[in-house]
């Protein structure tokens, strides 16, 4: 704090002593920080304020300030008094002793007092700024969440924000965007709500997929094409795959993530006598039983 | 809890027990009675500091201390519900608070324009 306690009572070097208490006086009034609850920088200010005129209230001190052999630092009166003052006790609960309205909540009130801030909005008065961050939630798609996306949200002002989804973001994850805030020096919070899929689903990096097979697909092992996030690919469907066989695609997942493929054997719609007489015939000679190992456990 | 000639000690030749007693009377200070002494608080200590100093420094009158501590104590009575209610929907959905906001940023911009 190496000011001018000339410069801070905003008053010239030969100044008298009314002046300097009439000047101090009238920036106190206006800086004390019991008389501004709001305002973080009435604190600072107002310790300024008596540093100065105590150092300039007392003509010896004044005198070597003048003379240059003290500066403000050389004064540590102010210090000494205590820390709290009046409204660290007001703004807390025990304030509520002195409260000249601490009866029930009513929101009718609140309208009333709403308004009225409004009216003073251009004032300098002591009312707690609205807050500096601002917070959105949006709903991006599946595939936006998984691969990343330019997304671009209308403001309650009509203001657009635009925002870069990263690859790979999670459900419930906020985004930080510096300085979008209600004011320049505050931040927007972005909470993305990812919708589902009707085919995919994820855990952290990976994808998993049901994907159908016919039942010549199991018998005959062939080659499908399963949709991935990245676009269709082939995968190869091992000879005798039964239902809820579980392949992997590696790579195909989010950044580096596997795909999983569960198989889902779907049989036709109708048996004909065809299919019938054909199975007949093969399950005469080719009896297998799948839930052999339920009667052994049980 | 402090007496009052403790308070009177704290307060350091700024105010004798004849002010102080003053000040209970003008209910300007609202300490605890208890068997027929005061006994002030860590916030009663505080407000007085206050009153000192708008009194002593600032030479607000009288009168004039009835109108700044009923304004002030308004003020922060205000607040408190103030910070009840920005905490109570600080506990609301997003897109409740979103409404809130922008509800409010409409009141503000009607006085305004009006």
């Amino acid at each position: 704090m190496a000011k001018n306690p000339y410069d801070i009572l905003g008053i010239n070097k030969d100044a008298s002593e009314a002046d300097i208490k009439a000047a101090y006086r009238k920036l106190a009034k206006k800086h004390h920080p019991d008389l501004n609850p709001g305002n973080k920088n009435a604190d600072a200010k107002f310790k300024e304020l008596n540093a100065a005129n105590d150092l300039l209230s007392d003509a010896k001190k004044r005198a070597a300030f003048d003379r240059g052999e003290i500066d403000m630092e050389g004064e540590p009166r102010y210090q000494e008094q205590p820390q709290h003052t009046y409204r660290d006790y007001a703004n807390g609960p025990q304030g509520n002793r002195y409260h000249s309205n601490g009866g029930d909540f009513d929101l009718s009130d609140l309208e009333g007092l709403f308004g009225g801030l409004g009216g003073m909005g251009r004032g300098r008065g002591g009312f707690t700024p609205p807050p500096a961050d601002a917070h959105y939630a949006i709903q991006a798609g599946f595939l936006e969440a998984a691969l990343g996306a330019k997304k671009r949200i209308t403001m309650p002002d009509g203001k657009t924000l635009d925002i870069t989804l990263p690859e790979g973001i999670e459900e419930g994850q906020q985004l930080r965007l510096k300085g979008k805030g209600m004011k320049p020096s505050g931040d927007a919070y972005v909470e993305v709500h990812i919708n589902p899929h009707p085919l995919f689903t994820r855990k952290g990096k990976d994808i998993s997929i049901e994907v159908p097979i016919a039942l010549q697909e199991s018998v005959l092992g062939v080659k499908i094409k399963v949709p991935t996030i990245h676009g269709p690919v082939d995968m190869a469907i091992p000879k005798g795959a039964s239902s809820g066989l579980t392949l992997r695609l590696k790579g195909k997942g989010i950044k580096g993530g596997d795909q999983y493929v569960t198989l889902k054997l779907v049989m036709p719609k109708d048996i004909d006598a065809e299919l019938e007489e054909a199975i007949g015939k093969w399950s005469a000679s080719h009896p297998y039983n799948p839930r052999k190992h339920m009667e052994t456990a049980t | 809890m402090k007496t009052l000639e403790e308070v009177v000690e704290i307060l350091d030749a700024r105010i004798d027990r004849a002010m102080l007693e003053a000040y209970i009377e003008r209910q300007w200070v609202r300490p605890h009675r208890k068997r027929k002494a005061w006994y002030f608080e860590e916030i009663d200590i505080a407000r007085l500091q206050l009153i000192c100093h708008l009194t002593q420094e600032i030479e607000v009158n009288d009168e004039g201390m009835d109108v700044v501590l009923s304004l002030l104590d308004q003020l922060y009575g205000l607040r408190t519900h103030m910070k009840h209610l920005t905490h109570a929907i600080a506990q609301q959905p997003l897109e409740v608070q979103r409404e809130v906001r922008s509800i409010l940023n409409q009141l503000m911009k009607t006085r305004e324009v009006s």
